[in-house]
């Protein structure tokens, strides 16, 4: 049993912390020639027979396309012109190039003989691309009732929680609680908190809202989450840089995860089923600032191939126009905005910018536990509350603009009214803020 | 007016009597910006949504952190409700989006 770490092992965890969050960062290509024969050895390991079908895409957008496209079998002849015209040409033909090609071998000789009498008899006369393009969406259309069915069932059931069981009952019976809680919050958590808070969860909120932006009739693009982050997997639900700590750490009988380890270092999201494995590459770009938040003050923080975009400002997720142009915002646009978008757009276009543009004046200062407190009034009569923030983690000590009511006449009294609410749920009216702008806080960060 | 603490726009009230009613267990909850910079209560905690309101009850000292900016709130065991500041919106008065 493992019960202490010493200095060298103390080491391991620390480069441990930095091998995954280097991992989670990773814009190379994917290998997916060696991202496959991990995942398939990885099924393997589990008992289970890999894939028949990998698909390679560009990103998890074009990913998430593809799985739809399978899944409600609108890739026949009839809908693919329409489906065409909402989809990237790109991907459509990813995926039925793909799917083709591997199925060749699989599916049955008649559906082969009968694909190549067709192609026969048309190809005598004038080959049109249309007619490819029908001879192919048929061959895809019979291929994907095999394997339609096949993308809503994944394997996580059984292989994922499989391997994590496997490990953890190792891990348990070899590392004490002590130990265990220390990998977890030297190395788990912290790639979790720079990969996962940082990055990953950014795009999946981009791809989320794409997904509640697309407006395609004819391929509904399904929300369904990887059951594998690859790249980012390091603090993922799998925990790989966990495992991987504690099978480097010495605990014996751990190679069942030796698999996913290695897939991680070669490929971006996966979604993974019993026939099928959609493999997605990693991000094209990813920059951080100096406290590893994605951030680009002129273009894209993060991108795909598949031209996925994450515009961001200091680890805030931005509409790309806050980046590209925030001195075209209007006064009304600017009011519209979420709270910390307002304030990467302050920060971005200067808040005197801010001040002017919104026609402003000041109409009292206050100050109160060392901060001040500016009300500002506005050439439309709107009136925000300028705040001086507490000193931040990286030492700066930012203001910010918020809109108050237009009834309340001192700094003082627009601070109250922010926060005052009774217990019953009722917030305080801008007369009872000015009447008694008495305001303790016990912490304030 | 007293309040145990403000992080950024969220406003932790402590509460001197206890929640009532059934509460659901959590890990690491994510109480507000969600899909900005979190800020994320460390640890096992037990809550209930009630309308706008979160309601914590906290067994054990622990703190609220903040991605990337606020710094951490320390948050002994005790039961909490917390909810976001207001501001002054084009149709009203609302919670902060976060």
């Amino acid at each position: 049993m493992l019960t202490k770490l010493g200095g060298r092992q103390l080491e391991l965890l620390t480069s441990k912390r930095d091998e995954w969050i280097k991992i989670g960062s990773s814009t190379e290509r994917m290998n997916f020639p060696a991202a496959r024969a991990a995942i398939e050895r990885g099924y393997r390991n589990a008992g289970k027979n890999p894939p028949k079908i990998f698909l390679r895409l560009d990103g998890p957008w074009h990913a998430l396309i593809a799985r739809s496209l399978i899944a409600s079998g609108k890739i026949g002849a009839q809908v693919i012109a329409q489906v065409r015209a909402q989809v990237s040409d790109q991907v459509l033909d990813q995926v039925l190039t793909q799917v083709r090609d591997q199925v060749s071998g699989q599916v049955s000789g008649q559906v082969i003989a009968q694909v190549r009498d067709q192609v026969r008899d048309q190809v005598s006369g004038q080959v049109s691309g249309q007619v490819i393009a029908q001879v192919r969406a048929q061959v895809i259309a019979q291929v994907s009732d095999q394997v339609r069915d096949q993308v809503s069932a994944q394997v996580s059931g059984q292989v994922r929680d499989q391997v994590l069981d496997q490990m953890s009952a190792q891990v348990d019976a070899q590392v004490s609680a002590q130990v265990s809680a220390q990998v977890i919050a030297q190395v788990r958590d912290q790639v979790r908190d720079q990969v996962r808070a940082q990055v990953s969860d950014q795009v999946l909120d981009q791809v989320i809202a794409q997904v509640d932006d697309q407006v395609s009739a004819q391929v509904d693009v399904e929300l369904q989450y990887p059951n594998f982050y690859g790249s980012h997997e390091g603090g993922w639900w799998w925990g790989l840089s966990y495992y991987e700590t504690m099978r480097d750490l010495g605990v014996t009988d751990a190679s069942c995860m030796d698999p996913w380890f290695d897939a991680a270092r070669e490929c971006g999201w996966c979604w993974i089923y019993w026939d099928i494995a959609i493999v997605s590459d990693r991000p094209s770009m990813c920059l951080l600032d100096d406290r590893g938040r994605l951030h680009c003050s002129g273009g894209p923080a993060l991108e795909y191939l598949d031209g996925t975009q994450v515009w961001a400002w200091h680890g805030v997720r931005v509409p790309k126009r806050v980046i590209l142009e925030p001195k075209s915002y209007s006064s009304e646009e600017y009011r519209s905005l979420p709270a910390e978008h307002r304030r990467s757009l302050g920060e971005h276009a200067g808040w005197s910018w801010v001040l002017d543009m919104l026609g402003s004046s000041p109409v009292s200062v206050s100050i109160a536990d060392g901060l001040s407190y500016e009300l500002i009034r506005c050439s439309d009569g709107s009136q925000y509350l300028r705040m001086q923030s507490p000193i931040l983690q990286d030492g700066s000590q930012p203001s910010y603009l918020e809109p108050v009511h237009e009834g309340l006449k001192t700094a003082a009294g627009a601070r109250k009214w922010r926060v005052a609410r009774d217990s019953d749920g009722r917030w305080w009216t801008p007369e009872e803020c000015e009447s008694d702008p008495s305001l303790s806080l016990g912490q304030h960060t | 007016m007293k309040i145990f603490a403000l992080q950024g726009d969220q406003i932790i009230r402590k509460l001197d009597r206890g929640i009532a009613g059934n509460l659901e267990s959590a890990t690491n909850l994510v109480i507000a910006g969600s899909h900005s910079s979190p800020h994320t209560i460390r640890g096992n905690v037990l809550m209930r949504m009630d309308g706008d309101v979160l309601l914590v009850r906290v067994e054990l000292d622990t703190t609220i952190e903040h991605a990337g900016r606020h710094q951490n709130t320390v948050l002994p065991a005790g039961d909490y409700e917390i909810f976001s500041q207001r501001e002054r919106g084009g149709n009203g008065d609302h919670a902060v989006e976060d």
